[in-house]
């Protein structure tokens, strides 16, 4: 036959969604509204991990030395610096500097509320997180109980940001130890923590007297230009002891976004969400095309009658449910590009539209519909033309 | 057309290709205890070129046996060849392949209501592989044609719930003929229609089966269309008898 004979065919799936174009409307909003509520899901999934990332991204060097039992920043486990201190002897590493990480409470003054504080200990002289403000004013971090307060912390922290812009500090006190924030950086927050604080080397010790002096949370490993990080970091496993290991910084923040996404319950929410969302479009393509079917039985026996067969018959349901999803993706790119824009705006989430999510929810809701589509031709199936006449 | 041309009939001693025949047909609606016969030992043959009238009271079986010789149910008992292909017990695929070649009227029209006059008479011609390969503008002269034979020239693009009922029935005429059928099945065609277009379609009928050499087999009350039979069969009760 023809390779060209389909396009002679008069369009059936096409002439019958369009001809009545209220429906159509109704039908395209409806499927529409079900894949803004996908990609209001995976967005707010990928922004939340995105976010996740936020500190790591600062890490100031190129691999990063943990705990082997490491999975995420809010669980800072121990390691020795001396091991931190053995890749010095690499060759290609120009410099270690250790990161301390502790979690403590911390007192909103007026409203004696307990919140969570994350805690990052930076060597002044090579700080392991890249912090603009702190270049600015290096010297405030030298201070005993200085403390720099991360602008993006939750209100419920107290009004400290405020007060310090207005007053250059603001007393507090920090596991029962006197504390004055005397500097502010943005970061942005964690899953981990409601507040972000940055001090020195020594201050944390201070406040964290249980640690031994060799104690660290997290190596940074600073590479000679041009070097390979991948040498250096296969170097490193082949001698260091299986206590700690040593990842790119790619890899490290794949660990966190895994641990919040297979470890906690949310990626299972968002999952679900997602599933919400998928099975209300099936629902609504189902229905449209369900009531199609059962509305034309007559005519679809005909066509059974003429000498279409059931294959022919059945396909052109499924294309009607394919136009429907392939007609709704449009509107629905579009609003859900302007919700992630509002999102952005409102929280401080890292939310945009990116091309491989739009193709994922395209042909999931290509999937979903011909499936649906499928589903609602039972009754063409079993329909015996004989039993019109 | 396919290779179905050369398993069509066999002449018979009248040097006409049989194209149906049915021999000692038995049908039952239901099973077991239930079950009702709607036809009783039925034997016809109808050649080339023929058009054979169907009467019979409502109820005597008339749609059931020609919804049975277009091949929308399978026989179940004796011996039914249309078109050079047993039918007793015949599967999904044969009976689709035998009712691509056969023309069907119905009692309703079943017109698609998303397609203009046109479009439903150029679907009817769309299931056949050659047609298809002629194009669609071919299609398209052939159903306008065929539109202005039965008298609806001027509405060829109305959609249907533009149309009376009648104009809606000749649409669908136009629709079963258009293909040229070897083969066509009608059920009381001229129900809706005054006695000047019923006329005209009758008329049509006949040059179908002059001009194509297509076997007819047309269910009818009208005693004012009976003239243009070759033979008037008469059902009753499920059973054949001889014509008026
Ligand atoms: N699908 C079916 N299931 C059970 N019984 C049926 C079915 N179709 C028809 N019948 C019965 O078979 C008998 C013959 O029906 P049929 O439709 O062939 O009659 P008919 O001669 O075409 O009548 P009419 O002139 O009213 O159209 C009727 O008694 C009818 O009730
Ligand atoms: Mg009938």
């Amino acid at each position: 036959m023809n390779p060209f004979a389909a396009l002679r065919r008069t369009p059936l799936a096409w002439r019958q969604t369009s001809h009545r174009p209220m429906r159509l409307l109704a039908a395209i909003a409806g499927v529409s509204f079900a894949n803004v509520l996908v990609f209001f899901q995976l967005g707010l999934a990928s922004g939340l991990y995105a976010s996740q990332k936020r500190p790591l991204q600062r890490l100031n060097g190129e691999l990063v030395m943990v705990s082997r039992r490491y999975t995420n920043l809010g669980e800072p486990l121990n390691l020795p610096r001396s091991r931190l201190m053995q890749a010095l002897g690499v060759q290609g590493v120009e410099a270690v500097t250790p990161l301390y990480i502790g979690k403590t409470d911390w007192l909103n003054r007026d409203s004696r509320e307990k919140k969570q504080a994350l805690i990052f200990g930076l060597a002044p002289e090579n700080p392991a997180l890249r912090i603009p403000e702190l270049e600015a004013d290096r010297g405030k971090l030298l201070r005993p109980d200085g403390l720099f307060f991360d602008t993006l912390s939750k209100e419920a922290a107290g009004p400290v940001a405020r007060i310090v812009a207005k007053d250059g500090y603001y007393d507090t006190e920090l596991r029962g130890k006197r504390a004055v924030v005397n500097g502010l950086f943005t970061m942005g927050l964690t899953f981990a923590a409601d507040i972000n604080l940055l001090t020195s080397a020594s201050n944390f010790k201070t406040w964290f007297p249980d640690q031994s002096s060799d104690d660290i949370q997290l190596g940074v490993i600073q590479l000679q230009p041009g070097v390979s990080r991948e040498q250096v970091q296969a170097t490193l496993a082949s001698f260091l002891d299986p206590s700690v290991r040593v990842l790119t910084l790619q890899q490290l923040e794949a660990v966190e976004v895994d641990h919040w996404r297979n470890n906690t319950s949310f990626g299972l929410i968002f999952n679900l969400g997602v599933l919400v969302g998928l099975i209300v479009g099936a629902i609504i393509v189902y229905q449209i095309l369900y009531s199609d079917v059962s509305d034309h039985l007559p005519e679809y026996a005909t066509m059974k009658a003429m000498g279409y067969s059931d294959r022919f018959v059945v396909g052109i349901i499924v294309q009607e449910s394919v136009l429907l999803a392939a007609l709704a993706f449009v509107p629905s790119l579009v609003l859900a590009i302007g919700l992630y824009a509002v999102l952005a705006n409102s929280t401080s989430l890292l939310i945009a539209m990116t091309a491989q999510r739009a193709v994922a929810v395209f042909t999931l809701t290509l999937t979903m519909a011909a499936g649906s589509g499928w589903l609602a031709t039972g009754k063409l199936r079993r329909l015996d033309p004989a039993d019109i006449f | 057309m396919g290779p179905l041309d050369t398993a069509a009939g066999s002449p018979d001693h009248t040097g006409r290709e049989l194209r149906i025949k049915v021999q000692h047909l038995n049908h039952w609606f239901g099973e077991g205890d239930t079950a009702k016969q709607v036809l009783t030992d039925i034997n016809l043959s109808v050649h080339a070129g023929e058009i054979v009238i169907l009467t019979g009271p409502s109820g005597s079986g008339k749609t059931t046996l020609l919804t049975m010789l277009g091949g929308l149910r399978a026989a179940q008992s004796g011996s039914l060849r249309v078109l050079g292909e047993e039918l007793l017990e015949a599967d999904n695929t044969t009976l689709t392949r035998l009712r691509r070649q056969a023309g069907f009227i119905f009692q309703a029209h079943n017109l698609l209501p998303y397609l203009t006059a046109l479009e439903n008479v150029r679907f009817g011609l769309e299931v056949s592989p050659v047609w298809l390969g002629q194009g669609r503008l071919a299609m398209d002269d052939c159903a306008a044609a065929m539109l202005g034979h039965v008298g609806l020239g001027e509405r060829v693009h109305y959609y249907p719930e533009k149309l009376s009922g009648g104009q809606k029935q000749r649409v669908a005429i136009a629709r079963a003929l258009a293909p040229s059928p070897r083969l066509l099945l009608a059920d009381e065609p001229t129900a809706a229609l005054d006695k000047t277009s019923g006329r005209d379609v009758v008329d049509l009928f006949r040059q179908l089966a002059d001009s194509h050499g297509a076997a007819i087999v047309m269910v009818t009350h009208d005693n004012k269309i009976l003239d243009i039979a070759d033979r008037v069969v008469n059902l009753e009760d499920g059973r054949l008898v001889a014509s008026a």
